[in-house]
């Protein structure tokens, strides 16, 4: 991060990495009070160090701090005063979660399913966190993680995961149409 | 079967006559195929237009029930596409090369041939370049909505709720003159307690609803800007099509009637070329613009969003080389 561009000067007394943790800890269902008190500020400095940093990336021209917070996201759970702290409901299906962060395949296939649970009308985000208990939050931080390491990746790799997720996304489709009894068009023939 | 030589013999002409019916009765199925999808598109969208309203009423103030919805339908859309594709893939394309390797590129049933895979993937093209038309005239219809009484109402409503805040120590009247987008501190006047006002869902909606208003207000150079790049695409397709028409001697010499026919084109391509990106520009200068009449405060923040807007837009703008 560049230590000295003014872009990253913390918004009253918040940083970026103490932005991009609690946004990663709302996402997963952590209170905004709470992140305010391990923090150390009232609602209203949060709120207008957030309203700051949004107007921060969009004042960004070359997308640095919009880059830079998405790797930070990946990282909340290492964020000395937030990583520990988990939404009331309780931590998440913990197995399925490092199998996603471990396994690209699984993330890959997860991709799928929730882009063709949107597209037959569901909540894709609430269709894993009710079948895998991801929730969307921790879905996103792996998410920043497989982004991180597709900059190392070759063409060929990139290429194999999108063939897969779309697969998936296929195999998934068909599964919900199903489910719904069909698409529109099924009975079309050529 | 004599591949490079039908039409020679009786039984030559009699094999032409059999691949010509093939792929006669191929394109006829694929017409009557795309015909068939367009009545599901019919269904799809009137059961989007008709249902959305009712879905939007009852939907929260992030809009994810529209969200879904509207999902949905794209989905419905993108099936049917991923269906035509699979027709060309399975149905017209195995035609093609099952043939292709068999004739001369000389021959005529080869041009036969060819025409047809590419009157084929036209046809599909066409309707796929229609059914995104559809689809983004239907969504646009749906969420169709007069933003200027929607963000009256809600400043009208806001100034009205800012009038009935008291101070949590003296009850004094907070008298707020200002918009307050989320929880914000504000000093009591009379015994200087700092006080946490809090605007509610509404206060948040404002800036988003601002912005709406200001598109909205803005509209009307972002389509004479596409209606420009449209322009400009159509002419150079035109140009592309009088290119194929020149003989060697025109091409050469750069001369002739068509020749001329084409810089005439090029000289209006370039001046809607020129025009396009300087009309989304006065789009976006028009945006930012009215949200500083609608939401003052926010003036600075404003230039500096517009400039960055900008340095990317203006990075990605491109020209044709014409090379005439």
């Amino acid at each position: 991060m560049g230590q000295n561009n003014p872009l990253f000067e913390p918004i009253h007394g918040i940083s970026l990495y103490d932005y991009s943790a609690a946004n990663a800890k709302i996402a997963n269902g952590v209170a905004v009070d709470i992140i305010c008190s391990a923090l150390g500020v009232e609602v209203p400095v949060w709120e207008d160090a957030s309203q700051g940093w949004v107007q921060r990336m969009q004042e960004d021209a070359d997308f640095i701090v919009i880059s830079e917070m998405g790797t930070l996201f990946g990282q909340a759970d290492q964020h000395p005063k937030l990583g520990h702290l988990q939404p009331e409901a309780g931590a998440g299906n913990e197995q399925n979660l490092q199998r996603l962060a471990g396994d690209r395949y699984f993330y890959e296939e997860l991709n799928g399913a929730r882009t063709a649970a949107y597209e037959a009308g569901l909540d894709g985000a609430r269709w894993i966190q009710d079948n895998y208990g991801i929730s969307l939050g921790d879905f996103q931080q792996v998410a920043m993680q497989w982004m991180e390491q597709q900059k190392f990746e070759s063409s060929e790799e990139t290429t194999e995961y999108v063939n897969y997720m779309d697969g998936k996304r296929q195999e998934y489709a068909k599964r919900f149409a199903d489910e719904n009894g069909g698409n529109i068009a099924d009975d079309v023939e050529f | 079967m004599g591949l490079f030589n039908w039409g020679q013999s009786q039984e030559d002409k009699q094999q032409l006559a059999t691949f010509k019916s093939e792929l006669d009765a191929l394109e006829n199925r694929l017409d009557t195929f795309l015909a068939k999808l367009d009545e599901r598109v019919d269904v799809l969208l009137s059961g989007f237009i008709e249902e959305a309203p009712s879905v939007m009423a009852e939907d929260d103030r992030f809009g994810q029930a529209y969200y879904r919805f509207s999902s949905a339908m794209n989905g419905q859309a993108g099936n049917m596409r991923e269906k035509l594709r699979e027709v060309l893939e399975k149905q017209i394309e195995p035609v093609y090369y099952r043939y292709s390797d068999t004739f001369s590129v000389e021959s005529e049933a080869y041009s036969i041939l060819r025409e047809w895979r590419h009157r084929c993937a036209r046809k599909a093209d066409e309707w796929e370049e229609q059914l995104r038309h559809r689809v983004d005239e239907a969504t646009e219809q749906v969420e169709r909505k007069d933003y200027e009484p929607v963000f009256e109402q809600m400043m009208n409503t806001y100034w009205q709720q800012c009038q009935s805040v008291n101070c949590r120590q003296c009850g004094a009247n907070l008298n707020i003159k200002q918009v307050y987008y989320y929880s914000a501190y504000v000093t009591c006047a009379y015994c200087q307690t700092q006080n946490i006002f809090e605007p509610g869902a509404m206060g948040r909606d404002i800036e988003h609803t601002a912005r709406k208003l200001a598109e909205q207000r803005s509209k009307h150079f972002m389509d004479a800007h596409l209606e420009r790049k449209n322009e400009e695409r159509s002419l150079y397709e035109q140009m592309h099509e009088l290119q194929l028409t020149l003989s060697t001697q025109e091409f050469m010499t750069k001369s002739g009637p068509v020749y001329e026919q084409i810089r005439l084109l090029e000289s209006k391509r370039i001046q809607a070329e020129n025009e396009a990106p300087e009309l989304l520009d006065k789009y976006y200068r028009n945006i930012f613009d009215e949200l500083t009449k609608l939401l003052p405060d926010l003036e600075e923040h404003h230039e500096k969003f517009f400039k960055s807007l900008q340095a990317n837009y203006q990075r990605y703008e491109s020209k044709r080389s014409t090379n005439l």
